[in-house]
C-alpha cells in the first residue's frame, strides 16, 4: 500500500510537466471563449407563446459595468412580459475539455504498457499488477479532471469580474448540479475508455477500440431502427435523441451554456430523471456501463498477461465481437422489402461488408482469416446479395 | 533459495520451456546459457514474476507474484525500459519508490566510474551506456537476488570489469544470489559458479562449469601418414576433425586417461589445448551431447 502511494506520487510529479501545459493552453483558450461567451447580452421574450432568445449587443466591453448600465437602460423599456437575460457562462468549454481528455488520457497513461520491454520492468517491480494499473487509474483521473476544474472556476472567475450582479444571481443549485453530472459522466466515459484501451495488445487496438465504442451503441441502435422500421429520434426511450448511445454525446446535454441550460430545462432531464423515461434510461444505462467497465478493468488487471502484450488483440471486448455487433446489425438494415427500391441500400450494405473485412484485416494483421470470421464474413455477403437483389 | 519445479511455459501453442527443475542455493552465481530461442529470457521472466507461474517457482518458500518477495528481487531484462525523458536520476528516483533502501551513493559512484552524466537524457546513450546505468541501479538496490538478461550486452572490456567486480564483492558482502544469462561464455565462466545449458526446452546440463569444462579434453595430433575416422573409434569421441596426417580431438574424460590411450595410437606429435567453456558449450550442441 505504502509502494501504491509512493508510486502514485511519482507519478504525479513525472506527469506534471505536461498537465502545466495543458493547463496554461486550457486556461489561455478558455479565456477567449469565455470572455467571447459572455460578450453577448440576450433578452428574451415572448411571442404566442413561443419562447425567443434576441441578442442585443455583439460587441467587446472593457468591463461590466458598461453591460450594467445597457441593462438598466434596457429596464426602462422593459415592459411584461419581455425580460432582460444576463450573459451567459460558457459552460461547453469545460464540458468538451473533459470529453477530450476522457479520451487523450487512457491512452497517454496507458500507452507504456502496450510495449513488452517496459512490462519486463514494470512487472517484475514489487508492485502488484493491479496496484499498479489502479495507481495509473487514478493519476489518469487527476489529469482528466484538473483542466475540466480549472477552465470551470475560470468561466465563474471571469463572469463574476465582469458583473457580480449578474454572478450574484447565478442559480448555484442548478451550477452545482451540471458541475456533479459532469463529474459523473467525466468518471463513466474515462472508465469505460481506460478498461476497452486495457482490452487491446497493442495502442492501435486501443485507439481503434475506444473509438469503436463511441460509436457502435448508436450504430445498433440505427440499424435496429431501420429494421424494424422506427424513427430513432421519435422513440420514446430515446427522447434525449438517439445519440445519446453515444458515450460522449450524453455529455450533449450537458454542453449547454448556463442560460440556455436553465431555459431549455435540461437539468430537469438530468436532476428529475424520473420525470423523464428517456433521461431515465441512459443516465441508468451510462452508470452501469461506468461500473461494469470499472470492474472489468480491475478483474482484467490481474488477468493481464505479459506475453500476450504486442499480440492480437483477441479479448472478447474486442474485434471478436465488435465487428460482428456493428456489422450485421447493419446490413440486416439494409433490407428493404417496401418500394421503391434503391441501389443506395445495396451498396451500403457493401461497404459494411467492406469494412467488416478490413476490420478482419486489422484485427488478425494480415489476411489470415479464422473460421469464425469467415462465418461473419458469409452472412454480411448473404446479407449483401439478398440486398442487391431485392 | 530459489525452487523450481515443474515449471513449463508456452506461447500459444509453441511450448517454450518444459518441465523446468531447478535449485539455487543462495550465493550462487549462475549462468543461464542456450542457444537463441532456447528459452533463457522467458525463464528469467517467470523466475521475476514478469510471466506468471502457478506455484513452480519459489524464493524462500514465497512466490515472485507477492510484493514482499519482489523486494528482494531485481530483474534487468536485455531491452530495458526507459522513457523518452529518462535520465539517470529520474531512473534512480522511479526505482527509489520501489526500492526505499536503495544506496543513492553506490549508485552515483557507479556512474561516475561508468563516466557517465546523471542529468544527461538516455536517449542519446549508448546501449552500453543504457546497460551501464541499469547495471548501477542494481547493484545499488542490493537486492537479495539479481536476474540479468544479457548482460554483457553492449559493454566495453573495463565496464565488464566494473560489473563483475561489483558481482563478486556483492556475493561475497550481501551473498546476493545472481542469474545472469549471457552469450559471452567465456565471461560468465570468469565468475559464475554453476551453470544451466537450456535446450530444446529443457535443461540439458547443469551443474559446477569448472568441473563441466574439466570432463572434455583436446588434443592435437600429427601422424606420419594420413589416418582414418576408425582410428579413432573405441575413444569417447565427443568432435573429430581429420585434415590429412593431422587430427584436432575432443574427447570425454580424464585428461591423463585420454592422453594414454591416444598415445597407443602412435602418433608422432600430440599436444593438448586448453578447453574454455564456449568450446565445450558448442561441442555439447553441435553433437547433441548436452544431455550427457
Amino acid at each position: 500500500m505504502k509502494t501504491n502511494k509512493s508510486y502514485f506520487l511519482h507519478q504525479l510529479k513525472a506527469n506534471s510537466r505536461p498537465l502545466i501545459v495543458v493547463a496554461i493552453c486550457v486556461l489561455i483558450l478558455g479565456f477567449y471563449i469565455c470572455i467571447d461567451n459572455m460578450d453577448r447580452v440576450y433578452t428574451h421574450y415572448y411571442n404566442d407563446d413561443t419562447q425567443q432568445y434576441v441578442h442585443i449587443i455583439d460587441k467587446e466591453h472593457p468591463n461590466g459595468q458598461y453591460y450594467d448600465e445597457v441593462l438598466d437602460k434596457m429596464v426602462d423599456y422593459k415592459t411584461p412580459p419581455r425580460e432582460i437575460k444576463t450573459r451567459e457562462l460558457a459552460l461547453y468549454y469545460p464540458v468538451v475539455l473533459l470529453v477530450i481528455m476522457c479520451y487523450v488520457v487512457p491512452v497517454w497513461m496507458f500507452a507504456f504498457t502496450k510495449k513488452r520491454r517496459n512490462l519486463d520492468c514494470c512487472y517484475s517491480l514489487p508492485i502488484s499488477k493491479r496496484g499498479f494499473g489502479m495507481t495509473n487509474y487514478l493519476v489518469g483521473l487527476v489529469l482528466v479532471f484538473i483542466p475540466f476544474l480549472l477552465s470551470y472556476i475560470q468561466n465563474l472567475i471571469i463572469y463574476a469580474s465582469i458583473s457580480f450582479e449578474m454572478f450574484k444571481n447565478l442559480d448555484f443549485s442548478v451550477l452545482t448540479t451540471h458541475f456533479l453530472i459532469c463529474i459523473l459522466m467525466g468518471l463513466i466515459l474515462y472508465t469505460l475508455f481506460v478498461f476497452v484501451f486495457n482490452e487491446a495488445n497493442t495502442v492501435l487496438d486501443g485507439c481503434i477500440f475506444i473509438i469503436a465504442y463511441s460509436v457502435i451503441g448508436f450504430f445498433i441502435l440505427l440499424s435496429v431502427s431501420n429494421v424494424f422500421n422506427f424513427n430513432l429520434y421519435d422513440y420514446y426511450v430515446l427522447k434525449l435523441d438517439g445519440e445519446c448511445a453515444i458515450p460522449f454525446a450524453y455529455f450533449g446535454e450537458l454542453l449547454s451554456n448556463y442560460e440556455t441550460t436553465v431555459e431549455r430545462g435540461v437539468m430537469s432531464h438530468i436532476t428529475n430523471a424520473w420525470a423523464d423515461k428517456g433521461a431515465k434510461f441512459w443516465f441508468i444505462f451510462w452508470t452501469i456501463v461506468g461500473i461494469l467497465s470499472f470492474v472489468g478493468f480491475v478483474l482484467g488487471l490481474n488477468n493481464k498477461k505479459a506475453e500476450q502484450t504486442e499480440d492480437i488483440s483477441t479479448s472478447v471486448f474486442g474485434y471478436k465481437t465488435l465487428i460482428p455487433l456493428a456489422a450485421i446489425p447493419g446490413v440486416i438494415s439494409t433490407l428493404d422489402f417496401n418500394p421503391p427500391y434503391s441501389y443506395g441500400d445495396a451498396i451500403s450494405a457493401m461497404f459494411i461488408t467492406l469494412a467488416a473485412v478490413v476490420g478482419y484485416t486489422v484485427y488478425r494483421r494480415g489476411v489470415k482469416y479464422k473460421i469464425s470470421d469467415y462465418v461473419v464474413m458469409g452472412i454480411l455477403l448473404l446479407f449483401t446479395v439478398i440486398s442487391a437483389s431485392i | 533459495m530459489i525452487e523450481v519445479k515443474g515449471l513449463t511455459h508456452s506461447f500459444g501453442t509453441k511450448l517454450v520451456l518444459n518441465n523446468i527443475n531447478l535449485t539455487i542455493p543462495d550465493g550462487t552465481v549462475l549462468g543461464i546459457v542456450g542457444i537463441n530461442g532456447a528459452g533463457k529470457s522467458t525463464l528469467l521472466r517467470l523466475l521475476s514474476g514478469v510471466y506468471e507461474t502457478q506455484g513452480n517457482v519459489l524464493y524462500d518458500g514465497m512466490s515472485p507474484m507477492s510484493e514482499d518477495t519482489r523486494q528482494n528481487i531485481f530483474f534487468l531484462p536485455d531491452d530495458p525500459y526507459y522513457t523518452a525523458n529518462s535520465t539517470p536520476n529520474k531512473l534512480f528516483e522511479f526505482y527509489s519508490v520501489f526500492y526505499p533502501s536503495i544506496d543513492r551513493e553506490e549508485f552515483y559512484s557507479l556512474i561516475s566510474k561508468y563516466k557517465i552524466d546523471p542529468k544527461q537524457n538516455m536517449r542519446n546513450f549508448s546501449k552500453g551506456m543504457r546497460r551501464q546505468v541499469f547495471i548501477a541501479l542494481a547493484l545499488s538496490i542490493k537486492p537479495k537476488y539479481i536476474l540479468l538478461d544479457e548482460a554483457f550486452d553492449g559493454l566495453d572490456p573495463l565496464s565488464r570489469k566494473i560489473f563483475k567486480d561489483a558481482i563478486i564483492s556483492l556475493v561475497e558482502e550481501s551473498g546476493s544470489t545472481v542469474l545472469i544469462s549471457s552469450h559471452s561464455l567465456r565471461e560468465l565462466e570468469d565468475f559464475c559458479d554453476k551453470f544451466i545449458l537450456i535446450d530444446n526446452n529443457v535443461i540439458k546440463n547443469q551443474g559446477d562449469i569448472a568441473e563441466h569444462v574439466a570432463r572434455l579434453c583436446k588434443f592435437e595430433l600429427a601422424f606420419i601418414e594420413e589416418v582414418d575416422k576408425s582410428k579413432f573409434d573405441k575413444l569417447p569421441i565427443v568432435s573429430l576433425v581429420i585434415k590429412g596426417r593431422f587430427v584436432t580431438v575432443v574427447l570425454e574424460g580424464d585428461s591423463d586417461d585420454m592422453r594414454a590411450k591416444l598415445e597407443a595410437l602412435c602418433p608422432a606429435v600430440m599436444d593438448e589445448m586448453q578447453l574454455d567453456f564456449e568450446e565445450v558449450f558448442i561441442h555439447d550442441v553441435e553433437s547433441g551431447r548436452s544431455d550427457l
